[in-house]
């Protein structure tokens, strides 16, 4: 099943009506992704409550819902812009600029894995499971990846969520979170690659 | 000469075929002359695949309904004060 947030065009004629059943399954199917964006701009401690205002500005902007966006993209953004508010209300910047991973973590890794001369010091990890549909087999894995998602920096997490579970177009991300082309792409890249490297521990270990 | 160290730094941007052509093609020779390489972007293709098909986590349908009322409601109490 693909990750990505899908709406039939009968569900989204229901909601633009604003009938509460139809806006209850969009927060069934949708809520918990918003939460993980929120959580990834403004912090986990302020997630629940910025979701709160967002999905009363969903709920008040339905009707004038056009359709030039996709449903998801428009719901991204609102949330979107309720973390810039709220962040604003609390004297926070949004910080997606930056491109810089503050941990080290890519460059451990590049350390790790390659010569001087910059060629790799050994072989690829063995997988085990050696197909996208053999690693979505393994449960453990998923809630290792859905875990090691939340530890993204936020901004890469960001990126993350929009590109690779909902699967927007990079234009789309890039206006979601208005970042350039090449921001996003680094900030996508280097999410990619933490995000390998947990899957190559679980493919040699056997563990998160 | 693009190095392996390259190849892993643009892997993204040779899968999302955003490379400029000069450096599509350096990339894709790098590939032909490098096992390890190939397998790292194999093992990224396969990783993005996976990503690109993780289950997403809904909440109950009761759970949904309760929290879809409270904002319903407190939309039209907001609604409300406004008009008074």
């Amino acid at each position: 099943m693909p990750s990505a947030l899908t709406f039939p065009p009968e569900l989204i004629t229901r909601l633009r009506n604003q009938e509460q059943a139809a806006f209850n399954a969009l927060v069934q199917k949708s809520h918990f992704r918003l939460l993980g964006f929120a959580g990834s701009i403004a912090g986990k401690e302020l997630a629940e409550d910025i979701m709160q205002d967002a999905w009363i500005a969903i709920w008040r902007g339905l009707p004038g819902f056009e359709g030039r966006a996709s449903l998801t993209t428009w719901l991204y953004t609102i949330v979107r812009n309720e973390c810039a508010a709220r962040l604003k209300k609390e004297g926070r910047m949004v910080l997606l600029q930056e491109s810089a991973d503050r941990s080290g973590q890519l460059e451990d890794w590049m350390q790790e894995r390659f010569h001087e001369d910059g060629h790799w010091n050994e072989s690829q990890p063995h997988w085990t499971m050696n197909t996208p549909e053999a690693m979505l087999e393994e449960q453990e894995l998923q809630d290792c990846i859905d875990k090691n998602i939340i530890k993204l920096q936020k901004s890469q997490q960001s990126v993350f969520r929009l590109r690779e579970l909902e699967q927007l177009p990079l234009d789309e991300v890039c206006n979601i979170l208005d970042l350039s082309h090449s921001n996003v792409r680094v900030l996508l890249h280097r999410a990619r690659l933490r995000l390998l490297q947990v899957i190559d521990h679980y493919q040699v270990s056997g563990e998160c | 000469m693009l190095k392996c160290r390259d190849i892993s730094l643009h892997t993204s941007d040779y899968l999302e075929k955003s490379l400029p052509a000069n450096q599509r093609l350096a990339f894709a020779f790098h590939l032909l002359m490098c096992g390890r390489c190939r397998d790292f972007v194999r093992h990224m293709e396969k990783a993005i695949a996976t990503f690109n098909e993780l289950e997403p986590t809904e909440m109950s349908r009761d759970d949904a309904e309760v929290l879809g009322e409270v904002i319903v409601a407190k939309a039209s109490d907001a609604e409300n004060r406004k008009s008074e």
